[in-house]
């Protein structure tokens, strides 16, 4: 029996676990009391890594909608990032969430499944106007839970400003895609695209490059980038280990979905504002990184660092750089989620959020400064784990593109980063602590950076699966 | 199926050290002995190569070991020995070896010594082995890394006099601090990687899509793309062999290190960058080597005079061994450059000989510096009364860092001014011996200094000789020196039946003209 594509709800057989999920959720968050609302943070789990296990099993091809959404293996490969990154996320906050809103603990994981359905959703998308309610779909949620703590000014400032920003990049955002819409008489992002492709003009790359400045700011590129250290600096850290890595991924996941259709019509049009921007992004993400001396803002501005890195790749328009983008995504949520889970556990146990709270933390925690080692030594790209190969997939595609300054550069630049992140080694395994007390982290803290180690070790170690899906998944999306 | 047992070299201090992460920290004697049989089986295992590999004919491959990793970009772990890469291992199976006994007085922390002293020793071995290009990088970072945290945890801050116009600055650097030695060390080695990574991708695209050294070496590279590689392949090794004006880690990183990270660093990993320079530069990318050729060695001999002229000034004991090192590595860039087979058996013989010399003197210096907490030269004196055992081999070392014939010394350096004077600019040969001279002088006075002479002074009267386990690394180190200059057959059989081979491509180029 086959249904009319208009209700082919195949594709989406992982994203309506995940409604199901929240819907759960919200019905049980009114039945259960209070003292019973933690058992809803393994229900998102739960429900999370059902999805995932979806995703794995069940392929979720085909068109949708009305071709409004198109589930591809690259669609296929983003969703389990966010699923995982979701599961991580979830992990991660779990404790805070129960402990600090006990009350509204159901409403906060509910927001966090919102916002992966909305990402779940974004490496699909083949029409301008689900490209937006996905979009604001995962966004709105985040500002809510980055407003959660609500008594506290930090935060609320913090969440003011990802407001703010969110809503000035969705209004961009918003009168680019209008342009191109106006240029191409359709939504369709295939239709704008071969639009252009065919005419380019004038019109097209300002509308392309307001829609690239809207996602710039969600991702945090030069020169949007100025919101990302403050915002992560105020909230709270196991949300931002979460909101760091997840939306940053989708961010880029949506990017591919316009720009690569038509042959990368799009990409070509804007090819020289997306250099400039990487190499910008990367050039400021790398030197103010620097002089930081709190971790958090030291982590933000080499998520700058790492923004430019995959905007090269997805510069590079090939398909070894395309494959190179979703094998550095995968990666960067891993360690990116990590490192961020891992200074809270610093900051929980009577330190704060400068580097100086890492102080011999070796003799503190050794699993802890081993585990941050490793995510530290993955940021920088060291061999045996997993950023490694991610620079050099993301290396050997910048080369493939003709572009071997730009590999010298970024090697260069990787160095200087290296500096920034031995700062903090130097603090964990040279320093003596202020006090000699043992940390202890909470189970699920704990077991999140656990699977986030597993992952930036097991992909370093054996990278070929994941690489392997990625490529498979690259071939041929630049379309004819 | 064979055995893999170059995997198995590599692995074992690899999986020795993961065994020590779940060991307790209290378990002192089981951490060393783990760490010393895993060394002991390392050297074994790298003896076996050696000679299984003479008996094979060390002009080819053996032991071949091939996996795939990511087959659709030609990254594959491919391992094979031949001569060249067999007399390396021994050599690093010997410093290893020596270096982790003499570290079994170490009280620090040795759990956490040992993990990230074996982590680096796996990566070593790895390099010598690897036969595709990506393996050898990946190896070879894991070699620079522990680096960090063994010279940054366990090193020693000396005393540096901060004179001249960046008397400031040097101040303000913490200049001789172990941090900013280790931090210099780092950051100069891993810019050097950037480069050899971009020169490897370059060669990757343009050797058709393949790491794999022995398809590159058939590959025609472009001549005019090689000219670009060449440099950055000799600057980027280079730096890890201590090449002028990159040097300036050395010094600071070997005086700071502790004895162990010394002797392996100064003994085998700089010669991981000469190894990199001669096989992947010079093999790999003939006629980069060719056009190269001249600069190297002219780099070199100032390698060679700069070396042993700032060793000259230096009142520091460690800085001054670590100094002769960037003397002598000038020794084996020189060597490399003459192109000619002798030259290049003196390189390959040199990073020998000087390996397990300055070996060696770090493991002396170490025992002098764990006895005397002072590391100063007008300090010390007479020492030869009380610690005869260290004074004696400190003068077999000194007589072979200085080329006394009968020392392994001597039989690398003659083959390499023997490989300059034949080859295309003889008066390399000249500056390398005026080294040589230099080398006598400084050598010659500071054992005069330090064990010669009235007594020891008092506060340092009462001081041991070197004890048990001690002993056994300079007996193993020392006896090697002389056998090998008495007897050196027995590794440049190894080294000499692949040189000509390996030289074979540049010796085509020469043929070809000029680069356009």
């Amino acid at each position: 029996m086959t249904f009319p594509a208009i209700v082919n709800l195949f594709p989406f057989a992982a994203d309506i676990v995940v409604l199901v999920g929240i819907l759960a959720i919200l019905v049980l968050d009114l039945l259960l009391p209070h003292g019973d609302k933690r058992v809803l943070g393994g229900l998102t789990i739960l429900t999370l890594v059902v999805a995932f296990a979806v995703s794995l099993f069940y392929p979720m091809n085909g068109e949708a909608w009305g071709g409004a959404y198109v589930g591809t293996p690259m669609a296929l490969f983003f969703k389990r990032i966010f699923y995982v990154g979701g599961i991580l996320g979830t992990l991660g906050v779990r404790q805070q969430a129960i402990t600090e809103f006990t009350r509204r603990q159901g409403e906060y994981f509910a927001l966090i499944l919102v916002s992966v359905f909305g990402m779940s959703l974004l490496p699909g998308v083949r029409d301008a106007i689900l490209l937006v309610v996905a979009f604001e779909t995962m966004g709105i949620p985040l500002y809510v839970l980055s407003a959660y703590a609500r008594d506290d000014k930090k935060a609320v400032e913090g969440a003011l400003k990802l407001y703010l920003v969110g809503a000035a990049s969705s209004a961009t955002m918003l009168f680019g895609l209008s342009l191109l819409f106006g240029l191409a008489g359709s939504t369709s992002l295939v239709a704008i695209a071969q639009h252009a492709g065919a005419h380019p003009s004038p019109l097209a790359m300002v509308g392309t490059v307001l829609v690239l400045g809207g996602m710039g700011f969600k991702i945090g590129v030069f020169p949007f980038h100025m919101w990302v250290p403050d915002t992560y600096e105020g909230s709270r850290t196991p949300f931002i280990a979460f909101l760091s890595a997840a939306p940053k991924v989708a961010g880029f996941a949506l990017l591919l979905q316009l720009l690569l259709p038509a042959g990368g019509a799009l990409l070509h049009l804007t090819l020289p504002v997306l250099m400039t921007a990487a190499v910008m992004t990367l050039f400021v993400g790398n030197f103010f990184a620097i002089r930081q001396s709190n971790v958090k803002r030291l982590l933000a501005y080499s998520g700058v660092a790492h923004v430019g890195f995959l905007l090269l790749a997805l510069a590079t328009g090939t398909e070894l750089g395309i494959a190179s983008l979703m094998f550095y995504s995968a990666g960067y949520l891993f360690t990116n989620m990590g490192a961020f889970l891992v200074v809270h556990a610093v900051a929980t146990a009577g330190g704060d959020d400068s580097v100086e709270s890492f102080n011999g933390l070796f003799r503190r925690s050794g699993w802890l400064s081993l585990a941050m080692l490793c995510f530290l030594l993955s940021l920088a790209g060291i061999p045996f784990v997993v950023g490694f190969w991610a620079k050099l997939f993301v290396f050997m595609a910048i080369w493939q593109a003709g572009y071997p300054a730009l590999v010298l550069l970024g090697a260069g630049l990787s160095v200087l980063a290296l500096f920034y992140y031995l700062r903090v080694v130097r603090a964990m395994f040279m320093t003596t602590p202020k006090s000699d007390a043992h940390i202890t982290v909470d189970f699920a803290t704990n077991a999140a950076i656990a699977l986030c180690l597993a992952g930036v070790v097991g992909v370093g170690l054996y990278p070929t699966p994941v690489f392997e899906a990625a490529r498979l998944a690259a071939i041929g999306v630049l379309g004819p | 199926m064979i055995f893999p047992i170059l995997s198995f070299i590599v692995a074992t201090p690899a999986l020795a050290a993961l065994l020590l992460v779940f060991l307790p920290d209290e378990a002192k004697t089981a951490i060393r002995a783990i760490s010393v049989a895993a060394s002991a089986v390392a050297l074994a295992g790298s003896i076996y190569v050696a000679q299984a590999v003479m008996a094979l004919g060390p002009a080819q491959f053996h032991f071949h070991e091939r996996y795939p990793i990511i087959p659709s970009l030609g990254i594959n772990y491919i391992m094979a020995v031949d001569g060249w890469g067999a007399s390396l291992m021994l050599l690093t199976g010997l410093i290893i070896f020596a270096g982790s006994v003499a570290s079994t007085t170490l009280e620090n922390r040795p759990r956490e010594f040992y993990i990230f002293l074996l982590g680096l020793v796996a990566g070593v071995f790895g390099v010598f082995v690897a036969q595709d290009l990506f393996v050898f990088f990946l190896f070879y970072e894991i070699a620079v890394l522990p680096m960090y945290l063994l010279i940054g945890i366990w090193g020693s801050t000396g005393k540096v006099e901060s004179k001249g116009p960046f008397a400031w600055a040097m101040n303000q650097l913490d200049v001789g601090g172990k941090e900013y030695a280790a931090m210099k060390l780092t950051l100069v080695l891993l810019g050097g990687s950037a480069l050899i990574l971009a020169a490897m991708l370059g060669m990757y695209f343009a050797g058709g899509h393949t790491f794999d050294m022995g398809e590159l070496a058939k590959a025609s590279i472009p001549p005019n793309l090689q000219w670009w590689l060449f440099p950055a392949l000799w600057i980027g090794f280079g730096a890890l062999a201590g090449l002028f004006p990159f040097h300036t880690w050395s010094p600071d990183g070997h005086a700071a290190a502790p004895t162990a990270v010394s002797m392996l660093h100064a003994g085998v990993l700089m010669k991981l960058g000469a190894f990199g320079v001669l096989r992947v530069g010079m093999v790999l990318l003939p006629y980069g080597a060719r056009d190269w050729a001249f600069t190297v060695g002219t780099v070199a001999v100032i390698n060679i005079l700069w070396g042993a002229m700032s060793a000259m000034a230096q009142k520091d004991l460690k800085y001054i061994i670590a100094y002769s090192s960037v003397s002598h590595m000038g020794v084996v860039l020189l060597g490399a450059a003459t192109l000619t087979v002798n030259g290049w058996n003196g390189a390959m013989f040199q990073m020998f000989a000087h390996g397990i010399m300055t070996g060696l003197f770090f493991a002396l210096v170490g025992l002098i510096y764990d006895r005397t907490h002072d590391r100063w030269i007008p300090h010390m004196g007479g020492f030869a009364n009380i610690m005869p055992f260290i004074a004696v081999f400190f003068t077999i070392g000194g007589l072979s860092s200085l080329g006394m014939p009968g020392t392994a010394g001597f039989v690398a350096e003659f083959l390499v001014f023997l490989g300059a004077w034949q080859g295309p600019h003889a008066w390399w040969a000249v500056p390398g011996a005026v080294g040589a001279l230099i080398t006598a002088v400084y050598v010659l006075r500071g054992i005069k200094d330090i064990f010669w002479g009235a007594g020891p002074p008092p506060q340092f009267a009462a001081l041991p000789d070197a004890r048990g386990a001690e002993r056994v690394a300079l007996v193993v180190l020392g006896t090697a020196l002389i056998v090998f200059g008495v007897w050196p057959r027995l590794i440049l059989d190894l080294i000499d039946a692949a040189t000509p081979l390996y030289l074979s491509a540049i010796v085509a180029t020469q043929a070809a003209g000029v680069t356009p």
